[in-house]
């Protein structure tokens, strides 16, 4: 084989490969436009919700002593509202919202999730001054996701 | 613990202490370094003696220019700690959650808002 077309072959694979690096290099950018547009449109109603949510649990904690299940009730509402945001948000608040998650209902024998109903009021309250954190939190990302 | 945090802590015990009625909310006018001279306005200020300190916690009205002479006003809430003479020696103007549910309850508690409505209901 001439060596010319040798060269050629070599070229070629590292043309692949480069391009190889490039597709790569759009989807990843792809995929953070795309979260990005998503968290715009969705990260405020989400907001709204939580804010509405985590008011209500303040009432209802103050009941806790008499009945216990509104105040579980919500917890759940806002586990579901997080576990429906946490794929939008960037690295960070993914992990705040990650570890308030497993915060909510710590893992028992490693890989079974304790009940909710095993909190106690204090723990409850815990759980809403960290929620009260987190939602802050996210409420600045809203803000921050308007220049993006 | 970052002074954040603590706050965030204080706050959900005063929710919790004024729900059970060991808190008493009054409403007091503002002190002066909350109005006076600033691009702020606060139409209602609750104060509480709590451990020994004079605690408030206030709705803040906050001017926000987009341009020389248009502007638009804000809503939040605030928190300060205020001393003997009636100066504001530290305040938290993070609005959180927590922050307006301590807010509402305190006003809720001030106004008298439960007796009033039983009143109004009573045959």
């Amino acid at each position: 084989m001439p060596e010319w077309l040798t060269d050629l072959n070599k070229l070629g694979s590292l043309s692949s490969i480069l391009g190889l690096i490039v597709t790569l290099f759009l989807l990843y950018e792809a995929r953070k436009i795309r979260d990005s547009f998503l968290r715009r449109a969705r990260l405020p109603e989400v907001n709204r919700e939580l804010y509405r949510s985590i008011s209500q649990l303040s009432q209802n904690l103050k009941g806790w002593s008499s009945d216990k299940n509104p105040s579980l009730e919500t917890f759940v509402t806002i586990k579901a509202l997080l576990e429906n945001i946490r794929k939008k948000l960037p690295s960070e608040e993914k992990r705040k919202v990650d570890e308030y998650l497993s915060s909510l209902q710590p893992k028992k024998w490693w890989f079974i999730n304790s009940p909710l109903s095993e909190l106690t009021e204090d723990e409850a309250w815990n759980r809403y001054t960290a929620l009260s954190g987190l939602v802050t939190s996210l409420k600045q990302l809203e803000k921050d996701s308007k220049w993006d | 613990m970052s002074t954040e945090s603590k706050t965030a802590l204080l706050i959900t015990k005063l929710i919790r202490e004024t729900a059970k009625g060991n808190v008493k909310w009054e409403v007091e006018d503002a002190p002066r370094s909350l109005n006076d001279e600033t691009e702020h306005s606060v139409p209602l200020y609750l104060q509480t003696k709590y451990k020994g300190k004079v605690l408030g916690v206030f709705d803040l009205r906050t001017k926000y220019f987009t341009d020389v002479d248009e502007y638009y006003w804000s809503e939040g809430v605030g928190f300060c700690i205020v001393d003997d003479k009636g100066r504001v020696v530290w305040e938290s103007r993070e609005s959180s959650p927590a922050l307006l549910d301590l807010f509402s309850t305190a006003r809720e508690q001030a106004s008298g808002i439960d007796d009033i409505l039983d009143n109004l209901l009573e045959d």
